[in-house]
């Protein structure tokens, strides 16, 4: 797993989001992440392990403590982090639960947990994609646990070595390790050979058993344990057998004998019977025979009585007409009696309309008077129209009117103004030639006053030279003086030895070669150092050079003086000339040409200007001129206006006196005249509806008092008709017999059941003979036999058949047993054979899973093996860089005591001190040996990792503190390892405060921290 | 002019916990009585005077002590490079101040940083400090962004420090540097993360009368003499167990060509040695105070060597015991297992853990066991 680029959101002491490209790193595997305490480092740590599992990576701090303090309340905490990992690369972004401002109303709302897990390798065409493969915390955290092969405490030991618990993984304890052992080098399948052999040695051991107890079963249900007595059952059941057929065989015989003399009795008896029955029958025939007549008289009554049914119809039929004519009659006659009262009331109605003559007399004069008003209106709307136009007229040129006014004076104040300017520029012009002059004089005082200053300083200057010159000559003559000085002593001094010369040659009584004396006193002797003609005359030398050389500086003096004496000279002249002016500063001076210099300036330019404004003020008056005359013709307009006015009005006026007052437009003329109209017309309607009506009532009633006259006479006709009718039907029922009709109707019955009671009458004739004859013929066929006694033949029978059938049923019970021991005895020795075969599998089996699942004298499990020799490997590897680390010291090795009997034991670490030969557990160490023995530890780990290809990719590590505690050498060493790791291109980020670090890592993570909230740069040289 | 050049003294270097700051001063001592009496006309010390960019007050103190004798009271003038250990703002204090007392620290590459003259009777002759720098600092003094290892860097502070001079001037180079062709040893720090990157090639020294280098602890010339590493103070490790650390004395003549370069050792308080044999032998030799490294080849287990032979050597620093470290028993001769099959691994496991052989039949069981367990995974 490498990290590529992390982004943080007001995550720990971030605000705002800042971003960490390890991008920027440019193949360099080797960072520092340094800054002041509290600053955030481990907070870098947090977000990566955060990113990646939900969890800070001490475990201390909980994701959802980790929202920063400083962060805006809008502002969700968020991480994302990109890493590649084998040839993909993905993103995971994850906000733990906070709270945030509820986006409607006032307050906080909770924001759940969300975290996505996106697959951004580039596609085909190396274009960068974003697939999402999970979302939802959990499903994110299995995601990831799967593709990294770590659980988040693993990550912990192997990749972060966190502050503080950097000791973990060297302090585990033999599970734990197994535990990270097993996912870094997926020695997972080992465990699973193991399980699997178990797994399949039980099942063989399973098969057995149950071979074992299905034979068992078997012979249990033959009450058998074991084959023998399955064979001794077998031959016993073989003799049953035989016996039983024998005893078959005889009961068959007699069955048979038995069944025959059955047949026989039976036959008999069946004729009896018939006997019996024929005679029974006929008694009971006998019996009904009264019945019979009885119902043979009623068929004859029902008959006659069927004649006379069609004569009953009829006169019903006379009876339900004559009902309803009369009924028809009734109700004409009511209607009669309410057509006289309603023509009553249509008469009188008819009679108060024809009364409103007058009434419809106003209503026609009323309408006529109103469409005359109609012509009177329009002229009364002409005249509106005109007032109407006239004063808007009025009204538009008074708007006119007043504009002018506005305008007119607006030029007159224009004017007024350019002539002030003008007359401004004017006197302008005349200052422009006293400035002018003004301006030059002041402009030779100052270059006056510049030259001054120029002398001055020439003259201080000059000033200087000249002191030097004398202090030069004066020095000059000193040493000119003192070698002369020097030279007469030395002069004296040679005088005196060469006096001294002479002196030695005098003798007494010789001459002195000086004076000539004969006596020599005193003899001058040499004192001292005698000079020599060579001194001497270098001595001389030296007083020349120094007379020349004072001659050179008087001159120079005196040069210099001169010169002198010309400046001041010309120093009191320039001042004379300025007077007071000579004591104004340079810079004064030149302010005050600078002002005169600007204010003759602007004088010159308003001067120019008069003639523009001359210019101006002509056009102006002539506009003025202009709108003067344009007013006056406003003004005569309108007062033509106003009269217009006033004589509409009037007009107007005196027409609205014609007009009635409710009458005030169009609109409701009209409608007066519509309802007069209306009115008329409904009194016309009413008048003529009401003769309608009357007239029609009037008809009506002659209609209907004709028509109840031929229903009276109807009614009668058919009375009539009905007596007659009753008179036949009964004449006619005596001469069928009845003497009541009572009678008649008891005897009346309907046709199909007269038909039914003859063929019942019929049939019992039928039966009666038959009956006979039946009899007849039974009682000559039983003549001469004797009953039989037929249950007991039946018993005897019976019995018999039973014991056959019981007999039967044994032998073939007894038949099917024996099969079935045969077959059981087969399968029987089937299962042995079975038997044997598996156990021999299983002793094999059985040993190979139990060696590998740790039953063997080591107690050492296959797994526990593997995990075993790649921990030595790992302990090797992390033993030399150790060894390095401690200057040879150190060694760590694989503890050896496997004398538990508990098959997790044995990968347990020891160091071994060589200074002393002996061992130490590792929780014995100190700080910083116990960092180092880390540092080598997660070192060894991750190399041999990388080189097992079944192994998990650990291509990051990071060191979260822990240097604090290292001296400069070891400190010096670790670096130096660490920088070493460079070359297997493994990531490797150490967090640390210690400055030197600082200083000899060059790709470095610098943390800020401020009152605002920490901030990130990454410096790389 | 005779120059005395020396370097990396490395002040306030402990050694496997010792601090060697005495070691370090006995034999500076020697080195400032040197320069007095062989009359150089200046000192030059090639960088990493101190071992740690904050060194320790003691460190400070002892080269304050050798600086103030050579400078004012034998008045040679003195020039001081920083070198990769050294941090240059440190060394680069009150560097305007110093140089009027000549006394030339040159740390840090800024405005002050230029070639100093030293004369003597044919004239000057110029001195072109090249402190050690990090290629980015070169980049941003500079502006020139080409700059990105110290072969190229080092060439344009080159051409920065000579620009001014006259192509005839007789011109020494000071430079802490790894020059291709030169011989590491254990104690040095690696100028650069990636291996190869730190090293400067020496064709770009070639246009100087002399190269007075540091850096590298072993004294060696490169090419020719012109190019010389004095070497370390101390043998600082025991690879340089053989060096012979001292100062190098060297002589420029009127047209810069290079009269005589010599090596003069010191001799320090504490050798540094390197001992072999059996505990038994070493335990009687002569009782000895030097920094010593014991190689055990004893085969069996010890009581307390370390103890026993801190009676004969009591600055002993390093034990090491070679034969004791062996392949460990785990998967006997196949030690790579990755390569093994299941059925050989389980085969060698059930040997160790049992003793026994797997017999033929078993090994077949095993055999198609690990096929249908193999099956079976792929079938789920």
């Amino acid at each position: 797993m490498r990290p590529l680029l992390l982004k943080i959101t007001s995550f720990g002491p971030f605000v705002g989001t800042h971003e960490v490209d390890f991008g920027l790193l440019q193949g360099r595997s080797f960072f520092l992440i340094h800054g002041p305490t509290g600053s955030g480092k481990t907070t870098i740590l947090d977000a990566i392990c955060f990113a990646l599992y939900g969890e800070s990576s001490g475990a201390e701090r909980s994701g959802a403590d980790m929202r920063s303090d400083f962060a805006a309340q809008d502002s969700l905490t968020e991480v994302e982090f990109d890493f590649s990992l084998a040839d993909k690369t993905y993103r995971v972004q994850r906000r733990p639960r906070q709270l945030r401002p509820s986006r409607r109303g006032t307050g906080t709302a909770e924001e759940p947990q969300h975290a996505v897990f996106y697959d951004i390798s580039p596609d085909e065409n190396q274009k960068p994609q974003e697939v999402a493969l999970a979302s939802g915390w959990n499903r994110v955290n299995e995601m990831i646990q799967k593709l990294l092969g770590f659980r988040s405490d693993q990550f912990r030991q192997v990749v972060m070595l966190p502050q503080g618990q950097f000791r973990r993984l060297l302090m585990a304890d033999s599970k734990e390790r197994q535990a990270i052992m097993q996912v870094l080098f997926q020695t997972g399948l080992y465990s699973r050979i193991e399980a699997y052999f178990k797994e399949q040695a039980k099942t063989v051991e399973d098969l057995a058993l149950r071979i074992e107890a299905k034979k068992a079963e078997l012979l249990q249900e033959h009450a058998c344990t074991s084959t023998e007595e399955l064979r001794m059952a077998i031959d016993k059941e073989i003799g049953v057998i035989a016996s039983d057929r024998k005893q078959l065989e005889q009961i068959t015989k007699d069955l048979a004998g038995a069944a025959e003399a059955l047949g026989q009795a039976k036959r008999i008896a069946q004729l009896f019977k018939a006997c019996a029955e024929a005679r029974h029958e006929l008694e009971q025939l006998s019996l009904q025979k009264d019945d019979i007549e009885r119902q043979r008289r009623i068929l004859e009554k029902g008959r006659k009585a069927l004649l006379l049914a069609a004569l009953e119809n009829s006169l019903n039929q006379r009876q339900t007409e004559y009902k309803q004519i009369q009924i028809e009659h009734r109700k004409a006659a009511m209607e009669l009696e309410q057509l006289k009262m309603q023509n009553k009331a249509a008469q009188e109605a008819y009679q108060a309309e024809t009364d409103k003559e007058a009434e419809r007399y106003q209503a026609s004069r009323h309408l006529h008077w109103l469409h005359s008003l109609t012509p009177v209106f329009e002229q009364y709307q002409e005249a509106r129209n005109e007032l109407a136009a006239a004063e808007q007229q009025r009204g538009l040129l008074q708007e006119d009117l007043s504009q002018a006014e506005a305008e007119m004076t607006k030029i007159r104040l224009q004017r007024e103004e350019i002539n002030n300017n003008w007359q401004t520029a004017q006197q302008s012009a005349l200052q422009v030639e006293v400035l002018k002059t003004e301006v030059q004089a002041q402009e030779t005082i100052f270059s006056k006053r510049n030259e001054l200053e120029q002398a001055r300083q020439s003259l201080a200057k000059h000033k200087y030279e000249w002191k030097k010159a004398v202090r030069q000559l004066e020095k000059a003559e000193q040493k000119y003086n003192e070698l002369k000085n020097h030279g007469s002593v030395l002069q004296d001094a040679w005088n005196q030895g060469q006096a001294a010369l002479l002196a030695t040659d005098l003798r007494e009584g010789v001459p002195c070669p000086v004076c000539g004396s004969l006596n020599h006193p005193h003899p001058h002797t040499a004192s001292g150092q005698l000079p020599d003609e060579k001194q001497l005359k270098e001595q001389q030398a030296r007083i020349d050079l120094a007379a020349e050389q004072l001659n050179e500086a008087r001159k120079n003096a005196v040069a210099i003086e001169i010169k002198l004496r010309l400046f001041e000279e010309k120093t009191l002249r320039l001042e004379a000339e300025l007077g007071d002016k000579g004591s104004q500063t340079l810079a004064a001076l030149r302010q005050s040409l600078e002002l005169s210099r600007s204010k003759y300036q602007t004088t010159m330019k308003s001067a120019s200007q008069e003639g523009q404004w001359a210019q101006s003020l002509a056009l102006l008056e002539e506009g003025e001129k202009l709108s003067f005359s344009r007013l006056e013709r406003l003004k005569y307009e309108l007062g033509q206006a106003e009269q217009e006015c006033a004589s509409t009005q009037a007009i107007f006026s005196e027409r609205a006196q014609h007009l009635p007052q409710t009458i005030i437009d169009r609109e409701t003329l009209q409608k007066e005249q519509e309802q007069a109209l209306k009115h008329c017309e409904v009194l016309a309607q009413n008048l003529e509806n009401a003769r309608l009506l009357a007239e029609e009532l009037n008809v009506k009633l002659s209609n209907t008092a004709t028509r109840v006259d031929s229903l009276l006479e109807k009614t009668n006709q058919a009375r009539l008709h009905f007596d007659n009718e009753s008179l036949l039907f009964t004449q006619e029922l005596h001469r069928a017999g009845f003497k009541q009709q009572a009678e008649y109707e008891a005897a009346r019955s309907s046709e199909t059941k007269l038909n039914d009671l003859e063929v019942f009458i019929k049939q019992y004739d039928l039966r009666l003979h038959s009956a006979q004859d039946q009899l007849a013929r039974c009682e000559a066929e039983v003549h001469g036999l004797q009953p039989p006694d037929l249950a007991a033949i039946q018993t005897r029978h019976e019995q018999l058949q039973t014991e056959r059938d019981r007999i039967h049923a044994e032998f073939t019970l007894a038949e099917e047993r024996l099969k079935k021991l045969n077959n059981d005895l087969i399968t029987v020795g089937g299962y042995e054979k079975q038997l044997e075969a598996v156990t021999g599998q299983y002793r094999v089996l059985g040993r190979i899973a139990d060696v590998a699942n740790g039953k063997n004298p080591k107690n050492v499990t296959f797994q526990r093996f593997v995990l075993g020799a790649l921990l030595d490997d790992v302990i090797l590897r992390a033993s030399e860089r150790l060894s390095r680390l401690s200057k040879g010291r150190f060694i760590l090795n694989r503890s050896q005591d496997l004398t538990r009997a508990n098959a997790a034991g044995g990968l347990n670490i020891e160091v071994y001190d060589h200074y002393t030969s002996t061992t130490r557990p590792v929780a014995n160490l100190s700080g910083g040996e116990s960092f180092l023995a880390s540092l080598a530890l997660a070192l060894g780990l991750a190399e041999v990792v990388q080189s097992y290809s079944g192994g998990t990719y650990l291509e990051a590590m990071f060191i979260d503190e822990g240097f604090g505690s290292l001296d400069a050498d070891s400190l010096d060493e670790a670096v130096r390892i660490l920088f070493s790791l460079q070359e297997q291109g493994r990531l490797v980020g150490i967090i640390s405060h210690i400055d030197e670090l600082k200083e000899r890592i060059d790709a470095r993570l610098e943390v800020k921290k401020s009152e605002f909230g920490s901030s990130l740069s990454f410096h790389v040289s | 002019m005779r120059i005395l050049h020396s370097a990396d003294w490395h002040l306030g270097r402990s050694f496997h916990g010792y601090n060697l700051i005495e070691e370090q001063a006995h034999v500076l001592e020697q080195l400032v009585n040197l320069a007095g009496e062989s009359g150089v006309d200046a000192v030059i010390i090639a960088g990493d005077v101190f071992d740690r960019s904050q060194p320790s007050a003691e460190a400070v103190s002892l080269l304050n002590t050798v600086l103030t004798r050579i400078c004012q009271d034998l008045c040679i003038p003195v020039i001081v490079i920083a070198g990769n250990h050294d941090n240059p703002e440190r060394i680069g204090f009150a560097q305007h101040m110093l140089t009027q007392q000549q006394l030339y620290m040159v740390g840090p590459l800024n405005g002050l940083w230029q070639p100093i003259p030293l004369y003597d009777e044919y004239g000057p002759v110029y001195f072109c400090p090249l402190p050690y720098s990090e290629p980015a600092f070169v980049r941003n003094f500079t502006g020139d962004q080409s700059i990105h290892d110290h072969h190229s860097a080092m060439a344009a502070m080159i051409d920065y420090i000579t620009s001014t001079l006259p192509a005839s001037a007789r011109k020494i180079a000071v430079a802490h540097a790894f020059i291709s062709g030169g011989v590491e040893s254990e104690s040095e720090r690696p100028l650069s993360a990636v291996g190869g990157a730190g090293c400067v090639s020496a064709n770009l020294l070639e246009l100087f009368n002399y190269c007075a280098l540091g850096h590298l602890h072993r004294p060696q010339y490169i090419g020719n003499e012109k190019v010389c590493y004095a070497g370390s103070l101390l043998k600082y490790s025991f690879a340089e167990a053989e060096h012979r650390k001292g100062v190098t004395l060297l002589e420029i003549d009127q047209n810069g060509e290079l009269m005589k370069g010599e090596n003069i050792a010191l001799s320090p308080r504490r050798e540094l040695r390197c001992i072999e044999g059996n505990l038994e032998e070493i335990l009687t030799s002569d009782r000895s105070d030097d920094y010593i490294k014991v190689v055990l080849l004893d085969e069996g287990a010890l009581l307390d060597p370390m103890g026993k032979l801190r009676q004969v050597f009591p600055h002993i620093v390093e034990l090491q015991r070679p034969v004791l470290h062996q392949v460990p028993a785990g998967l006997g001769g196949e030690r790579d297992f990755r390569n093994l099959t299941e059925v050989d691994l389980f085969r060698s496991f059930y040997q160790q853990v049992t003793g026994n052989c797997l017999s033929e039949p078993e090994q077949g069981v095993v055999a198609r066991l690990v096929d249908k367990f193999y099956e079976k995974e792929r079938g789920d």
